[in-house]
């Protein structure tokens, strides 16, 4: 199983290749008034506007910074109405094989953050693409399933 | 006490004194004069006894009349008879004037009548019937009568010689009284005498008293008052008067005493201040002589050095007259040097002005490399992009291959390929632009070195301008500079002359230092006795002491 290899606020993490639709070059989103802090805004992707999530916020960091580096990472979840929206990171490292997996410490309110994958020198904490949606946002997203889709 | 209440009381006690004494003496006086011998009493007992031894044997002219009479009777010589007939009549006489005598001096009383009249008239009457009876019967012879006339004699006789013997009585009596009498008078008068001695005895002590208070509290003022005028002659001024009374005469010269210390302690505390100020100010005469006596004999080594000083510039300027020779020459040479020194001044000039135009050109090629270096710059980051788009696709395309599975396997592998290449190019672009950043920093560097080294070379200029101007100067001074040389020699010269009378001049003011130090040294000597003086008078002075 392979996943992606990304760095934000200073850390390495993966998300499963499974849920990552493509790496996009940063682009500067249209911000979304009364939105929650962490969602900087949408950005026009394959004909629809996906928002987009800054995980340095999400980690109470500061927002990754506006670099060549930037990427945007497209991300598809197989909710009951299959919804995509894109993860703001500040480097795409490499493609890495999921193999030895350790718990870590696991945080109860944070259930996006998952286990730890050793990988060669490196570690890089797996991300639950499906639990990384604010929980406000995933509501709306089920209102209007039929609409995203 | 007061002197004059003193005075008074001693005047008081002697008057009462001369008075008592007066009537002490007038009464011993009139004691004695009443019982002296001749007195008044003795007089008396004396009359008295008189009268007693006059009378005591039976009346000696009765008696011899009587036995005359028997006597004549019986005489037959008639020349006989008559010596005694006058001799009767010579004691008839004598009884008379005694009788006279007798009235005269006795008192009146009973002794008086007793002897004047009954003892009188019994004599008279004997004397009577003598010479009218019996001495014409004796003349005539007539026996008869001549026995009845002495018969009646007889008893005259009688009665004469009983009235005696009552006066001899009476008179014992009185002589008795007045002895008694006199005895009374001197005891009475003995006693007043001791009474008056005791109250002049009292008198005198009291006086005697009164004199003695009065004189030991004079003693004790006059010893008080010598005290203080022993501790003011012993130099103690310091002792307080004590207050007394002044009205006494003791009491003023304790007070002229407190008035003299007082002002011998002013007068003494105003010597000390001024025996302290005459010290002090002869100490700064003395410092100042003696300053004086430093200065005037620095000024004699002064003027000496002057002297030796003086000798020197003399010599000083006989060098210096070679020396302006040489130094002429010198100046002669110098200036040719500057004329050297000014061509190549102006060669330098040219130099620097090729060297301003070659830095110009060196800036210009500089900014031409810096344009370039902006260029290279715009071409890196092309690179960069390209190599960042081509990570993405790479990116993206492995990520496809990898979803597409056995099918994407050689694609992965390609796209990886891919991905290093890019990688590659950006570490690469990177480097790139890390050299393009280096060379515009020492490009900057260059033409900042280059524009300083510009303006160096304007100021080279600039100052190869003036020191070319500082050689012409130089070059003028130095020709100007052999007639001034003329001038210093001829200045020297008289300079030469100058310092000699100077040389002269410092010989006079040294003997007149010499003079101006002894008669300082003489000054000196007279401070120093003044000193003495003062320092005795201030010793003499502290021999005073004048309290706080």
């Amino acid at each position: 199983m392979q996943a992606l290899a990304f760095r934000a606020a200073d850390m390495r993490f993966a998300l499963a290749l499974a849920n990552v639709v493509q790496v996009l070059p940063d682009t500067r989103p249209r911000p979304v008034p009364l939105a929650p802090a962490s969602v900087t805004g949408l950005i026009r992707y394959a004909g629809a506007l996906i928002p987009v999530v800054d995980l340095g916020l999400l980690l109470g960091h500061q927002a990754a910074a506006m670099q060549r580096s930037t990427r945007l990472i497209v991300l598809k979840i197989p909710l009951p109405t299959p919804l995509l929206f894109a993860v703001r990171a500040e480097e795409v490292l490499d493609l890495i094989q999921i193999g030895q997996k350790t718990c870590g410490l696991g945080m109860a309110e944070s259930r996006w953050l998952g286990e730890h994958i050793l990988d060669d020198a490196h570690t890089a904490q797996l991300i639950n693409a499906e639990a990384l949606l604010p929980v406000e946002l995933r509501a709306l997203y089920l209102e209007h399933g039929d609409h995203a889709a | 006490m007061r002197d004059s209440q003193l005075s008074r009381q001693l005047t008081f006690f002697v008057a009462g004194f001369i008075a008592l004494f007066a009537l002490f003496v007038g009464l011993s006086g009139y004691t004695l004069q009443q019982v002296r011998v001749m007195g008044p009493i003795y007089e008396e007992i004396d009359q008295g006894n008189a009268l007693i031894a006059d009378v005591l044997p039976p009346p000696q002219y009765i008696i011899e009349s009587y036995l005359l009479a028997l006597q004549l009777k019986d005489e037959p010589d008639p020349a006989r008879r008559e010596t005694l007939i006058a001799r009767g009549t010579a004691l008839r006489v004598e009884y008379d004037t005694r009788l006279e005598f007798w009235k005269r001096s006795l008192p009146a009383g009973a002794l008086n009548d007793v002897m004047t009249t009954t003892s009188a008239k019994s004599a008279i009457d004997f004397f009577e019937v003598r010479d009218r009876e019996f001495l014409p019967a004796l003349q005539a012879g007539d026996a008869p009568r001549l026995a009845s006339a002495l018969a009646r004699m007889q008893q005259f006789y009688e009665s004469h010689r009983v009235a005696i013997n009552e006066v001899v009585r009476l008179s014992r009596l009185q002589n008795a009284a007045r002895e008694a009498s006199a005895i009374t008078v001197v005891s009475g008068l003995t006693r007043y005498l001791v009474v008056l001695a005791i109250l002049i005895l009292i008198s005198v002590v009291v006086m005697a008293w009164v004199a003695d208070r009065a004189v030991t509290r004079m003693t004790g003022r006059i010893r008080m008052a010598s005290d203080i005028a022993n501790r003011v002659a012993a130099g103690d001024l310091s002792t307080e008067m004590p207050r007394v009374d002044a009205r006494d005469i003791t009491g003023s010269l304790l007070g002229a005493i407190s008035t003299m210390s007082g002002n011998l302690r002013a007068l003494v505390s105003r010597v000390k201040q001024a025996s302290i100020e005459l010290m002090s100010t002869a100490t700064e005469f003395a410092a100042t002589s003696r300053q004086q006596e430093h200065t005037v004999q620095g000024f004699g080594s002064s003027t000496n050095q002057i002297a030796a000083a003086v000798k020197q510039i003399n010599a000083t300027h006989q060098e210096l007259l070679t020396t302006m020779e040489g130094v002429n020459v010198v100046a002669g040479q110098t200036a040719d040097l500057a004329i050297g020194g000014q061509t190549g001044l102006s060669q330098l000039d040219q130099s620097m002005e090729r060297l301003a135009s070659a830095g110009h050109t060196v800036a210009a090629r500089l900014a031409a490399i810096r344009d370039e270096a902006a260029q290279i710059t715009g071409v890196v980051t092309t690179i960069s992009k390209v190599a960042d788009q081509t990570n993405l696709l790479s990116i993206n395309a492995a990520i496809e291959a990898e979803k597409a599975g056995e099918q994407g396997l050689g694609f992965l592998v390609l796209a990886r390929e891919i991905r290093r290449l890019a990688d590659q190019t950006a570490v690469a672009t990177l480097d790139i632009e890390q050299m393009v950043k280096q060379m515009q920093g020492a490009v900057s560097a260059g033409v900042m070195e280059i524009d300083r080294f510009a303006d160096e070379v304007k100021v080279g200029v600039v100052g190869v301008g003036r020191i070319n101007g500082q050689f012409t100067q130089i070059i003028s001074q130095v020709r100007s500079l052999s007639d001034r040389f003329d001038a210093v020699n001829d200045g020297m010269r008289s300079q030469n002359v100058g310092t000699r009378q100077i040389g002269e001049a410092m010989g006079q003011l040294i003997d007149g230092a010499r003079q101006t130090s002894t008669s300082l040294r003489e000054f000196n000597a007279a401070t120093e006795s003044l000193r003495d003086a003062v320092s005795t008078l201030k010793q003499e002075i502290t021999h005073f002491n004048v309290g706080k």
